[in-house]
């Protein structure tokens, strides 16, 4: 609850409520619409996309809650999406923010949604003169991860990202991989990349 | 003179009926006699439906003895009356007259039977006591107007409607109950019907009683069946041709048997709630946790709602590696793995995709059916993470309700965000205490007395 109404302070105003955003965000059986997370932060989508990241960044909050934002965020990015845009850095932040050998349970679950969630952006590259790894440098990074749920997640991330410089490397690792779910995974990862247009 | 003991008619033999006293009697019912039950009609003849009505009653039909046919004995399955010695099918089934249970054999009753060749009128036939009922209702072409009977004796029935096209919707577009009450149309709002419906991707559930406002009654239900194609109005007919099964519970038994299914849990995030880091069939049952924290827990949710947990089975899924991590769009496929009918199956899954997602199932299920894309619910057991095994019982108790017909007791419309709906029960009301509240902040797991009595109705249950 403290990350929500923290995350409605934002702006300063908020036409939300708490108990808005805590309903939309803790759904059993439903996956929030756009309109309901719009409508909870006040009909505002930008104040929505800033709310969520305080929320996906928030280690207090709720896991449940955090996942849910995490995954809301995905929609939340312009168009198209800028590196610098916030709904991608909060996702970018959390992907290369949490490590890969002594991260918690709750941070690999966390992880998971991350890697999951910043593929559908398809954000473009920093374009500063020092720029920032691209997303597909920093999904290609987990497929070494001892876990088998993050090689996942980064596999399907890769996928959704679209980007056809991730055939190399998921080929590399396709015949390296012993994890049945993660060949799974790349499979049909490649499929999808090596069609054109990749969709 | 010695005379037969007797229970049942058909301990007597063919043209004899079994008085209370016990003493097998011969009918006296020749052809062309009119007569009420198969055990009136003499040996070689049978009580057969003569289309008219009685005068004394006008809703039930007359019947006379008549020579039986070559066809199938009662309770044999059956398409139409010609399969049938005794020249009566309905409900998929060949059935004889009766008046009473005692005219009946073994294991069936005496119960009113709508026929719907004859508008809906009533007779009396002998009928299966217990468990569920399973027909099947042909289907000519992507849109037709059916009729499904309802015994006196069901608690419920589902309907189950598939196409083979999964990019088509498949469902009921208008629903019209015995009396000619409108019970369902697609036109209508979904949320304040008084049989909750809409035609779903491949396959879809509709399920009576869904809330109190409309009690199943005995008679025949008209049903408009469509599968339909985008933009899915009412108009936009599909090309499949649908098929149905109707499952109908006669009994009021409160058996809930579960049967588990184990992805592939290995190395899971969530080990720490494994003691050991291993879940599957075969560590998973004798854990304390799992029979103490889990099932101790998914029993008291069930007991206070009048149910009890039955037969426990468990199956490990470790050569199906795409649903590990379950995709939710795949959830289909792998619900088709569901292989028993009766109760509900379970798949344990290491995480839904998207995340936030840990539990799935639908509302309601295919109570029933075996192998359909619905025929179950699905848990992530990432939730371990930071959820007990007792909390992650009563969001499986929560699943397993949806799927036996429950609604929640307040949801939020995702087209209308102001907007909250309830479940059409008289006596359920929006509180967060309830085990079917939409939110995981749930404080409990009560069910008010019209939700159990729902429950208890699903031909799930045995």
């Amino acid at each position: 609850m403290r990350s929500i109404v923290l995350a409605l302070c934002v702006g300063g105003l908020a036409a939300g409520s708490p108990e808005q955003v805590q309903a939309v965000l803790t759904t059993i059986d439903t996956i929030p619409s756009q309109r309901q997370i719009n409508h909870a932060f006040g009909d505002d989508p930008h104040q929505a996309a800033v709310g969520l990241g305080e929320i996906a960044d928030d280690a207090d909050a709720d896991l449940g809650v955090r996942l849910r934002a995490i995954h809301a965020l995905s929609k939340y990015c312009g168009d198209p999406c800028l590196h610098s845009d916030p709904a991608h850095l909060v996702l970018y932040d959390l992907v290369r923010s949490i490590g890969a050998t002594d991260a918690s349970s709750e941070d690999l679950v966390i992880l998971r949604a991350a890697l999951e969630a910043i593929g559908p952006q398809r954000a473009l590259d920093d374009p500063s003169p020092d720029p920032a790894p691209s997303d597909e440098v920093v999904l290609v990074s987990h497929l070494s991860s001892l876990s088998r749920d993050v090689r996942t997640a980064a596999v399907h991330g890769l996928r959704d990202l679209c980007n056809t410089q991730a055939i190399t490397p998921l080929g590399q690792l396709q015949s390296t991989e012993t994890s049945k779910q993660v060949l799974q995974a790349i499979t049909e990862a490649l499929r999808v990349l090596r069609t054109d247009p990749c969709q | 003179m010695c005379r037969s003991l007797c229970q049942r008619a058909p301990d007597c033999g063919d043209g004899y009926a079994c008085g209370d006293n016990g003493i097998c009697q011969e009918a006296d019912g020749e052809r062309g006699d009119t007569c009420t039950s198969e055990v009136q009609c003499r040996a070689g003849l049978s009580c057969e439906l003569s289309g008219e009505t009685s005068v004394d009653n006008p809703s039930l039909l007359t019947a006379t003895c008549v020579p039986a046919g070559p066809g199938h004995p009662a309770g044999a399955a059956c398409d139409v009356d010609a399969d049938c010695r005794n020249h009566t099918c309905a409900l998929g089934r060949c059935i004889d007259l009766c008046d009473v249970t005692r005219d009946c054999g073994a294991s069936t009753s005496c119960t009113l039977i709508p026929r719907i060749e004859a508008s809906g009128k009533m007779f009396s036939g002998c009928l299966q006591s217990t468990g569920a009922l399973v027909w099947n209702v042909t289907i000519h072409g992507p849109s037709d107007t059916v009729k499904v009977a309802v015994p006196a004796s069901a608690q419920s029935v589902a309907i189950t409607m598939r196409v083979d096209d999964a990019n088509q919707k498949v469902g009921v577009t208008h629903l019209t109950a015995p009396d000619g009450t409108t019970l369902e149309d697609i036109a209508g709002d979904y949320y304040l019907q008084p049989v909750r419906h809409r035609p779903e991707l491949g396959q879809s559930v509709l399920a009576m009683p869904s809330g109190t406002t409309a009690p199943l009654t005995a008679g025949v239900y008209t049903l408009d069946v469509r599968s339909l194609k985008p933009p899915w109005a009412p108009t936009n007919i599909g090309t499949a041709t649908p098929t149905m099964t109707a499952v109908a519970k006669l009994d009021t038994s409160v058996i809930l048997d579960l049967h588990f299914y184990f992805l592939d849990l290995d190395d899971h995030p969530c080990a720490s709630a494994f003691e050991g880091g291993t879940l599957d069939a075969e560590t998973g049952p004798g854990r304390a946790f799992f029979q103490n924290d889990y099932l101790g827990e998914l029993r008291t949710v069930f007991a206070h709602g009048g149910l009890a947990l039955g037969t426990l089975t468990y199956e490990d899924l470790r050569d199906l590696p795409s649903f590990d991590g379950l995709a939710l769009a795949n959830a289909g496929d792998l619900l088709k793995h569901g292989a028993h009918a009766t109760g509900v199956n379970v798949f344990f899954v290491r995480s839904i995709s998207p995340a936030g997602v840990f539990a799935y199932g639908p509302n309601p299920g295919p109570a029933g059916l075996a192998g359909t894309p619905q025929s179950g619910v699905v848990i992530a057991l990432d939730s371990l993470c930071y959820r007990s095994w007792s909390q992650v019982a009563d969001l499986t108790a929560h699943e397993i309700a949806r799927y036996m017909g429950l609604y929640a007791n307040v949801e939020l419309d995702p087209d209308a965000p102001a907007t909250m709906h309830y479940d059409g029960i008289e006596d359920s009301d929006a509180s967060s205490s309830n085990l079917m509240y939409y939110s995981d902040q749930a404080t409990d797991t009560i069910l008010s007395q019209d939700q159990r009595a729902i429950l208890g109705k699903s031909p799930v249950l045995r």
